[in-house]
């Protein structure tokens, strides 16, 4: 058996132990099943831990033993294609979408996602600190172009379910009382903090959301029909450095 | 950004793992700690926070980078991204040292996050030595190889594994790195004898050397030594690695991958081993392999 054949053996067995292993001559000093289950472990228990430490909500909602299940199944059908585990968790929400043992839950997919957002989220740095002096020095016609640019790294995840309301009600364990029909939009952003890692998440309001989409197809201020409510939104986006920047409109 | 080449790591510099638990603290308090080691992988991302850290780091102590995702003995092609984001992120710190495992981790396109082991065959060293070159030629310098853990080896093998790794060394020119708790692991696991092994290794080609701690695992019939990285370093590798430094000054590192201590601890280990070196240094009896 040359060295390709003995490696795709080997992972067929750490994938599906079978009899076959035997054809692979192993030697060890305990019985070869018992050896090859170490590995075996060390492969699905290092991606679970991996998960569990990605998706607490979800594992949270489902419970210990269905996590296992679920990511057991996952690991075993989705495989990670990549020299790191980094991004694998960016696969589960589509798997859950997906899997038809969690179709009773369908809101599941959506709480996976925004934890995934989250957890992206936490490793971006945020922005530099908004130019406040450039815009303070344009002129009232100047700042009728100005376009606000969203920061880098955030994150807006429009929901069918209540996504916001499941995810803090599991973080306070008050998970009484939530309207599972509601549709829910959250906007992840990172934040200056002195934990090594750290992001905000706020809900955002139908009109939030339409305020989201205008900046993020760069309207300028003249459009935006600007009043006291857009006006204290936009300044406590720019305090939170979701809106990190500006620019001018192109003239025409 | 290309960043100021970084110092050389001193023989007999003791260093300590760089993990994300710690990295404010460091980054913060700079402890006194001759030098620092990382897992390439983790920071292969642009303008994260794990880069930044990395930033206000690197200008304070010398690095080496370890990487565990490279898959070298794998018959599966190089992974060229994979490769590309840590010639990048060498070109951008310019670590003292950069290593890899004697070990694949993928096949047909799928990765299982483990080190695997090869058999030690000739054809597995060609193979081997064939891929040694081509990280070594892409990244434009040296790289050391790490001696494994493994729980079982191949009837097949018909090369030692310390004769393996170095005909690895004369091959290819890489350096070697010594993780002397998988030796001992391996010589409780598999009965390798650990003199023979260490007086096997040709010294110069040791540019680096790990201390880390392991678990027993009850199995049916005894119990095995577990690699995991997340304990104190054993007395019998603590031996070990008095007995080696009598022939060997590389510069050695606590490796703690789970259960994360406190960085006090890791630095209380740094600090026995200097103590444990200075030790052998000073003793006028010195043991034999």
């Amino acid at each position: 058996m040359n060295l390709a054949q003995i490696q795709a053996r080997f992972s067929d067995q750490l994938l599906n132990p079978t009899d076959a292993y035997k054809a692979l001559q192993l030697d060890g000093p305990f019985a070869i099943e018992h050896l090859l289950q170490l590995y075996r472990n060390n492969f699905y228990i290092s991606f679970t831990e991996y998960l569990e430490a990605c998706f607490p909500t979800l594992k949270a909602l489902v419970g210990d033993e269905f996590f296992q299940q679920l990511a057991k199944h996952f690991i075993k059908e989705k495989p990670l294609s990549e020299g790191s585990i980094e991004r694998y968790g960016a696969l589960l929400a589509d798997y859950i979408q997906h899997c038809p043992q969690t179709q009773t839950l369908p809101y599941l997919a959506d709480i996976c996602r925004l934890e995934w957002c989250l957890e992206q989220v936490k490793s971006q740095l945020p922005d530099t600190v908004f130019p406040f002096n450039e815009l303070g020095s344009l002129s009232k016609e100047e700042q009728e172009h100005v376009c606000f640019k969203l920061a880098t790294g955030i994150e807006i995840i429009h929901s069918p379910f209540p996504i916001f309301s499941i995810w803090k009600g599991v973080k306070h364990e008050e998970l009484d009382h939530i309207d599972i029909s509601a549709c829910e939009s959250v906007l992840i952003y990172p934040t200056v903090s002195k934990e090594h890692e750290s992001a905000g998440m706020i809900m955002t309001s139908p009109s939030q959301n339409i305020l989201l989409l205008a900046l993020q197809a760069n309207t300028p201020l003249r459009l935006l029909e600007v009043n006291s409510e857009i006006q204290q939104q936009l300044t406590l986006w720019i305090n939170l450095r979701v809106i990190s920047n500006f620019c001018l409109e192109s003239p025409q | 950004m290309n960043r100021t080449p970084n110092p050389k790591i001193e023989e007999l510099a003791i260093g300590i793992g760089l993990r994300s638990p710690h990295h404010q603290q460091i980054s913060e308090s700079l402890p006194t700690v001759d030098w620092l080691e990382l897992h390439s992988e983790n920071y292969f991302t642009p303008h994260t926070s794990q880069r930044n850290y990395l930033d206000n780091i690197a200008d304070h102590y010398p690095l080496s980078f370890h990487g565990i995702g490279l898959s070298i003995g794998s018959t599966d092609p190089l992974n060229r991204e994979h490769l590309q984001h840590l010639k990048v992120l060498i070109d951008t710190y310019n670590p003292a040292l950069v290593s890899e495992h004697l070990s694949w981790s993928s096949n047909n396109g799928r990765y299982f996050n483990d080190l695997l082991p090869m058999p030690y065959t000739t054809e597995s060293l060609e193979h081997f030595c064939q891929r040694v070159n081509q990280v070594q030629d892409y990244l434009g310098r040296q790289i050391l190889i790490e001696n494994p853990t493994a729980y079982l080896g191949y009837l097949q093998s018909h090369i030692s594994e310390c004769e393996f790794l170095t005909e690895i060394h004369q091959r290819t020119q890489c350096g070697l790195l010594l993780d002397l708790n998988n030796i001992y692991v391996n010589s409780i696991n598999l009965g390798m004898d650990t003199a023979e092994y260490l007086n096997t290794i040709p010294v110069n080609a040791v540019q680096e050397i790990h201390l880390a701690g392991f678990t027993r695992k009850p199995l049916e019939n005894g119990e095995i030594l577990i690699d995991t990285h997340g304990t104190q370093v054993s007395d019998p590798v603590w031996a070990l690695f008095r007995a080696y430094r009598q022939h060997c000054k590389a510069p050695a590192l606590i490796e703690w991958d789970t259960d994360i201590p406190e960085l006090t601890i890791l630095l209380e280990e740094a600090q026995r081993a200097k103590q444990e070196q200075e030790q052998e240094h000073s003793s006028p009896d010195r043991v034999a392999l």
